[in-house]
């Protein structure tokens, strides 16, 4: 069975191209257009991995984050925060709210996966 | 202390002084000074004596004389007059005859009218013996063995004066008065003589009042003393008294004085009778006298001291003391009621009335000064009031700038938020489409969406390339708009810099290849750390690399990074075109890029320097450039080094 991976993405063409990118690399992808949705789908499908955007209408990346970390049963998950780094002390910001790890925005598609990969390795 | 106690402690220290210094001094002095008084005073008493007795004595002699002119007396013939040769005290009985009652009656008138005179007599060569008054208890008597008769036989030209004796009829001790009865021829037939007893001398004497205690005593050339009070010592010698040493000195000098163990002894030679005059004065009747004189000294000085001191007080008082406390109390009136209008009414002279001149010209300067102080104070006081009324207006003006610029800064921070909200906006954005933009290409150019044609590839490298440039526009753009927001923050991390110039290396070998340059990598082992910010400081070192590659048609690109003096340096150079002077002036400026001449043949920004130059500041850093147009640049970066950091 392939593993899982959650994608939080508003952006439409950015949901796409990670969702055909994973799948493309033989990963099973959940999509969720928002917080609630993803949290809702976190506790339902228990992903391997959670790759969350940071800029998120109505609840943003940071707070989706804590609320993951903090619901029993789904908060060891590593979480892959996708920012666009704009301003300084993002990063800081969304490892304190409790990401595993970041990657900057916009995505380079030769090595995206492999940054993904490490994940799985440290888990399992 | 008051001046007036002062001045009188200061007379009384001075009287206290003085008195004691004299009561030291006079003493020894006054001693001197009163013995030598008291010794030629006592002199001159025993000179006035000594005249008194010698005429005392001259008297006897001369009436002794006068008594040889009765013819009765001196008559030769000597018949039938008493004889003591043979008497016996109980068969002696008186046969006297008219002549020789006569002679008795003569002798017994001088008797009696010469009080000092006891005895009247005269002896015959015969042997008889008449006198004044008869023998009471007539025993064996011969006149001629007699010393008063012996003495005047042998010098029968002069009246002879005898050395005391004693007497043989009566216990008194007598001088005798003697003269030979002569014949013309020169023959002695007979003595007539005047006893004069000591006992009388010596009342005499002690008639005379020699004062001081004294006591006169006669004493004669061979030391017997004639005349005492003291009767016991009559007719001892002074040796008895004195000793040796003192008897020789005081019968060998004419006049001078002794010390005896409790009085000074002053003595005087009569020089008509050859005796010794002395007067004893007690020490104490000499040192009473003289501590007389020395308190009536010291009473004297004291009191002149006190009138001294009580005229001059007065004057003191008058011309110095009771001006100050006048104007002392002037003084205190002025400082108690503050009161400036005082007149000074002060009739002296000298220094005293010139401090009270001064002392007015001071009240009156002071008075003058207060008035003017005053006048000031009302000027101020006028300002004041009036400065308030400016200060009110004023406070009202600033605060209604106050409220217009507390209005301002809130619509500054309004719009400070609203750019930073609007610059996180744009990049979320603007990064958002390119996002895609670039994944998909990505995507398709791997042959995940399926094969591709050469041309296609070809293509799409070209809009994977132009998006690439686009994001590092929209990166640099953000960059600058926060460095010139002031909202560019580094992190404060140790960074290592051999690691990151080795990483960039590494990344943009392949472009630099890929224009056939060399690029020369010489990175020291010990090149160390600094505090900042990884990220930044490999954006700078691709922002100076790319640029070397950039501008850099043939040759190499050398990267070199070592520690020089606790600084981490990192030089870029290269073989390319250089920078000119002019060129140089603009260098770190947003927005230049040299060469923008007519044929841009460089794409890009011209803000990668600007945004470098600002970043190694921000890192405590400085950037610099050296170079040669057509033969190549090198950039130099300096940074602080981490302290302790392995």
């Amino acid at each position: 069975m392939s593993q899982k991976i959650l994608v939080i993405e508003d952006n439409a063409q950015n949901l796409y191209l990670i969702h055909f990118l994973l799948e493309s690399n033989g990963y099973t992808v959940i999509e969720a257009e928002n917080g609630i949705i993803g949290i809702q789908k976190a506790k339902e499908e228990k992903p391997d991995i959670i790759l969350l955007d940071i800029q998120l209408p109505e609840m943003d990346g940071y707070e989706i984050a804590r609320i993951l970390r903090s619901t029993p049963g789904i908060d060891t998950i590593p979480i892959i925060a996708v920012t666009s780094y704009a301003m300084a002390g993002d990063k800081e910001r969304i490892l304190a709210a409790g990401a595993t790890d970041y990657i900057e925005k916009p995505i380079n598609p030769a090595t995206f996966v492999d940054q993904i990969k490490v994940h799985f390795k440290i888990q399992g | 202390m008051k001046l007036r106690t002062r001045v009188l402690l200061l007379y009384l220290c001075i009287i206290t002084l003085v008195l004691v210094c004299l009561g030291v001094i006079m003493p020894s002095s006054i001693h001197e000074k009163n013995l030598q008084t008291i010794h030629s005073d006592t002199e001159n008493q025993l000179q006035h004596i000594d005249f008194a007795i010698s005429n005392f004595i001259r008297e006897v002699e001369q009436d002794v004389s006068e008594l040889l002119l009765h013819d009765i007396i001196t008559d030769p013939d000597d018949t039938g007059f008493t004889n003591f040769l043979n008497a016996s005290e109980d068969t002696f009985v008186y046969h006297i005859g008219p002549r020789e009652a006569r002679i008795i009656d003569d002798l017994n008138a001088f008797r009696l009218t010469h009080p000092s005179v006891n005895s009247v007599y005269m002896g015959r060569e015969t042997g008889t013996f008449v006198r004044s008054h008869p023998r009471p208890r007539p025993t064996q008597y011969d006149p001629r063995d007699r010393p008063w008769y012996i003495l005047g036989k042998q010098n029968p030209d002069k009246i002879m004066m005898t050395d005391p004796y004693m007497s043989v009829t009566s216990p008194d001790i007598n001088i005798g008065i003697v003269k030979a009865l002569t014949y013309p021829n020169g023959t002695v037939y007979g003595v007539l003589g005047a006893d004069i007893t000591l006992t009388n001398l010596t009342r005499y004497i002690s008639s005379f009042d020699v004062g001081r205690s004294g006591e006169i005593m006669l004493v004669n050339e061979n030391g017997t003393i004639l005349a005492s009070r003291n009767e016991s010592a009559l007719f001892t010698n002074i040796h008895e008294s004195l000793g040796e040493e003192q008897t020789d000195y005081l019968l060998n000098t004419s006049k001078g004085i002794l010390t005896l163990p409790s009085a000074y002894l002053i003595f005087y030679t009569s020089p008509m009778l050859g005796w010794k005059l002395l007067i004893t004065i007690p020490y104490h009747e000499i040192e009473k006298e003289m501590m007389e004189s020395v308190i009536y000294m010291l009473l004297f000085v004291f009191l002149a001291l006190i009138l001294l001191s009580i005229t001059t007080l007065i004057i003191l008082d008058k011309t110095i003391i009771r001006p100050l406390s006048y104007l002392t109390d002037i003084t205190k009136n002025i400082t108690e009621t503050g009161n400036l209008n005082q007149t000074i009414d002060l009739q002296t002279k000298g220094e005293v009335q010139e401090l009270a001149n001064s002392f007015e010209r001071m009240i009156g300067k002071i008075k003058e000064e207060e008035e003017q102080k005053k006048k000031a104070f009302n000027e101020l006081s006028s300002y004041r009031d009036h400065l308030e009324d400016l200060v009110k207006e004023r406070t009202q003006q600033l605060e209604a700038t106050n409220e217009d610029l507390i209005r301002e800064r809130n619509r500054a921070e309004e719009a400070d938020q609203l750019k930073s909200a609007f610059l996180a906006t744009m990049s979320h954005e603007l990064r958002t489409p390119l996002n895609s933009i670039i994944g998909f290409t990505g995507i398709i150019l791997q042959g995940l969406a399926g094969p591709l044609n050469k041309e296609q590839e070809k293509q799409l490298g070209m809009v994977q390339n132009s998006a690439r440039h686009l994001l590092a526009l929209i990166n640099d753009v953000l960059d600058i708009s926060k460095i010139e927001a002031g909202e560019l923050n580094i992190a404060k991390e140790p960074v290592n810099v051999q690691k990151a110039v080795e990483s960039v290396c590494t990344t943009l070998k392949k472009s630099a290849e890929d224009k056939g340059l060399d690029l020369r990598v010489d990175i020291s082992p010990d090149t160390g750390f600094i505090i900042g910010d990884q990220r930044r400081i490999e954006q700078i070192l691709i922002n100076l690399i790319n640029n070397a590659i950039k501008f850099t048609d043939q040759g190499y690109v050398g990267v070199k990074s070592y520690l020089q003096e606790n600084n981490v340096c990192v030089s870029i150079s290269d073989t390319g075109i250089g920078i000119t002077d002019e060129e140089m002036k603009l260098l770190f400026r947003p927005f230049q890029q040299i060469d923008t001449g007519t044929t841009r043949k460089h794409e890009g920004t011209g803000l990668g320097l600007s945004i470098c130059k600002k970043l190694v500041e921000l890192h405590g850093g400085t950037i610099s450039v050296t170079s040669e147009p057509g033969q190549g640049s090198e950039f130099t970066v300096i940074l602080p080094a981490g302290e302790n950091l392995s």
